[in-house]
């Protein structure tokens, strides 16, 4: 028998591996790389099953390590990009060209990307938010109102940030 | 940039093609972290409870065990109901066996009592006891090798016991275990100090086990016979399971009507769902065959002192175990801990004594976790953080103040020491103290609280405990319970 929270985290990732796949990709934009970080994160979040904190669900606990994975590998990708391709993501090829509208994200930093994926594509909470990224409420909430700013866009009405 | 919806947005998102081979590569991924999960070692703690009677005083105390097992982690049983240490004995002092060879390692609190007549007999004679214990422990631990199954840990503490206040702290720490409850007993010879195995119950010519295992397996049929849920391996088809002979190792004690009971392990003789299974053999089976003297029932009559000590002892501890299941009702599926408490003497008369470990299945979430029950011995009530201060009081503020400032003194005097009261990660800062917050009074009355794991620290810091100065507290708390 296993322990409840492996269970539980085990659990959480067969139903959500296709959630931390998108959210892999909006970071690098590319099928192979998504993949990779999405095997390395479950393999991650089943060693450490047990370091869910009380006050998070495993949900922002996977995404966390999902963000924290994408960011290393689009750092280490900067790394080993040199020379005229400056632009991190354009060395890479991007499949799907249809995704005309989530290029608008590209125009955003990596903090706001990330916020405004979470909160409008994965449909988190403001708490959740904080967990996954760390900063703190007010943070969390600046950075959208910018990001929405820097997009342009236009709520719906009735909905708010 | 032109305006977009989010909705937009989102369904292109949403939209975004999960490749097919991920799921099996996903699934690959588990199968590999959890095999490097079973390989490494994980620590296992089962919390116990001994009850002593010995003349005319009741002593009781939790064992902890630590374990490291090369198995995943498995879920355990709901707390039963525990004896406690009670008003009549004073503070209960412990003296430590520590042992550590690698994979196995032993923490064993022995404990004292203090205060009164004949209390110093009583002690000889727990030392005593405890000794053959602890050398027998050394022999398995010995024999276990690289399999290290078990880390025998003993842990708890009365810690508070004033006029006003009486406090019983359990400290949990990260459960993994084998999976398989099983049982050690270990039977004392009171006169020689020797442990002893079935055979030296015996006469030296007599064919016990071909007795005890005729008994062992009529018992099996009737029980079959009277219930279909009751299985044993008996007449089952895999003939290699079947129960044909009791070993001469088998695990024993006498209980108290003087009779011989067997003890097998959960998948011993019967499949794993059955648990572990107890024979009773009725005293005419052995009166023929048994050594003079061994099974006798137990001589000790209680004294009724001793009866309304325990019944004492037993309502304060039902409160507390009504308490537990109130929290563990409260945690939900997170499911952190299950506290199972088995332990007994189980064997005492003049010649015998018999120490019955019960090694159970406990499940933690990895992180130690305090748990501290106070309670008000003259209303019996559970006490919260707020009663012990006045009403009108800001004691949050001055709790907080105080704990931050001997943080930052820590942190200033000591580079390893890290708190998160700075920290750029704001979310995790310690900015108040819950009115909720663990807590007891120390031996000199002054305010303790304590913080588990991953609460205020890192992990790596452990539990972090803050003793608040007495100056700090005076002019706010309540009289009574502080100072």
């Amino acid at each position: 028998m296993k322990s409840v929270k492996l269970q539980q985290v085990e659990r959480a990732v067969l139903e959500l591996y296709p959630s931390l796949y998108r959210l892999a990709y909006s970071y690098v934009k590319n099928p192979d790389d998504a993949m990779d970080i999405v095997q390395e994160s479950a393999y991650k979040a089943i060693l450490r099953a047990e370091e869910v904190k009380k006050q998070e669900t495993i949900k922002s606990w996977l995404c966390r390590i999902v963000v924290n994975t994408s960011l290393d590998t689009l750092r280490k990708r900067r790394r080993e990009t040199t020379g005229l391709e400056n632009m991190p993501d354009a060395g890479k090829e991007d499949a799907y060209e249809d995704a005309d509208l989530l290029r608008a994200l590209e125009g955003l930093d990596e903090r706001e990307r990330t916020v405004v994926t979470l909160r409008y594509f994965e449909d988190m909470k403001l708490s959740e938010i904080v967990s996954v990224t760390g900063e703190n409420l007010s943070t969390v909430k600046s950075i959208l109102y910018r990001s929405l700013k820097k997009l342009r866009v236009k709520l719906a009405e009735g909905e708010s940030v | 940039m032109k305006e977009v919806k989010l909705e937009e947005m989102k369904r292109e998102y949403e939209d975004i093609p999960v490749p097919e081979e991920l799921e099996f590569r996903v699934r690959a991924s588990i199968e590999r972290a959890k095999l490097e999960r079973k390989k490494g070692n994980a620590i296992m703690t089962t919390v116990k409870r001994i009850v002593i009677s010995l003349g005319a005083t009741a002593a009781a105390f939790m064992v902890g065990v630590t374990g490291l097992a090369n198995s995943s982690a498995t879920i355990a049983h709901a707390m039963e109901q525990i004896p406690v240490l009670g008003a009549i004995t004073k503070v209960v002092t412990f003296r430590n066996y520590e042992d550590d060879r690698g994979n196995t390692s032993a923490h064993i609190e022995v404990p004292q009592i203090e205060g009164g007549e004949g209390v110093s007999d009583l002690n000889d004679a727990i030392k005593a006891y405890t000794d053959t214990i602890i050398a027998q422990y050394e022999k398995d631990a010995a024999a276990q090798g690289d399999v290290g199954h078990y880390d025998l840990n003993l842990t708890y503490k009365v810690v508070t016991d004033n006029d006003k206040l009486f406090a019983l702290r359990f400290d949990e720490t990260l459960v993994m275990a084998s999976g398989n409850e099983s049982v050690m007993i270990y039977n004392v010879d009171k006169d020689t100090g020797k442990i002893i195995s079935l055979s030296d119950l015996f006469k030296k010519d007599s064919d016990y086990i071909a007795v005890l295992t005729e008994n062992i397996q009529s018992q099996m049929r009737e029980q079959m016979a009277a219930d279909d849920s009751v299985y044993y391996w008996l007449e089952d088809e895999v003939e290699a399971w079947n129960f044909k002979e009791l070993s001469k190792d088998a695990t024993f004690y006498v209980n108290e009507n003087g009779q011989l009971v067997i003890v097998f392990n959960e998948g011993e003789v019967a499949p794993m769902y059955m648990g572990v299974c107890e024979f009773t053999i009725p005293s005419d089976v052995t009166e023929d065959i048994v050594k003079s003297d061994y099974l006798s029932a137990f001589t000790k009559t209680r004294d009724p002192a001793v009866s309304n000590l325990n019944q004492t002892i037993q309502d304060y501890t039902d409160a507390i175990v009504a308490q537990y299941e109130e929290d563990a009702a409260a945690q939900g599926d997170e499911g952190n801990y299950d506290l199972n408490l088995t332990y007994e003497i189980v064997t005492d008369t003049d010649k015998l004594f018999a120490i019955r470990f019960d090694k159970t299945i406990v499940m933690n979430s990895g992180n130690e976790s305090v748990k501290i029950y106070n309670v008000d011995k003259e209303t019996g009530k559970f006490l919260t953080l707020g009663d012990l201060f006045k009403a009108d009081s800001d004691y949050i503020s001055v709790l907080t103040a105080n704990i931050q400032s001997q943080m930052r003194d820590q942190m200033a005097a000591d580079d390893n020491v890290y708190y998160w009261l700075e920290d750029e990660v704001d979310a995790w800062n310690f900015k108040e103290l819950s009115k909720d917050a663990t807590f007891f009074v120390n031996k000199d009355g002054q305010l303790v609280i304590v913080f588990d794991e991953g609460d205020v620290a890192p992990m790596y810091m452990g539990v972090c405990e803050f003793t608040i100065p007495s100056d700090v507290t005076k002019d706010i708390a309540k009289p009574g319970y502080l100072g």
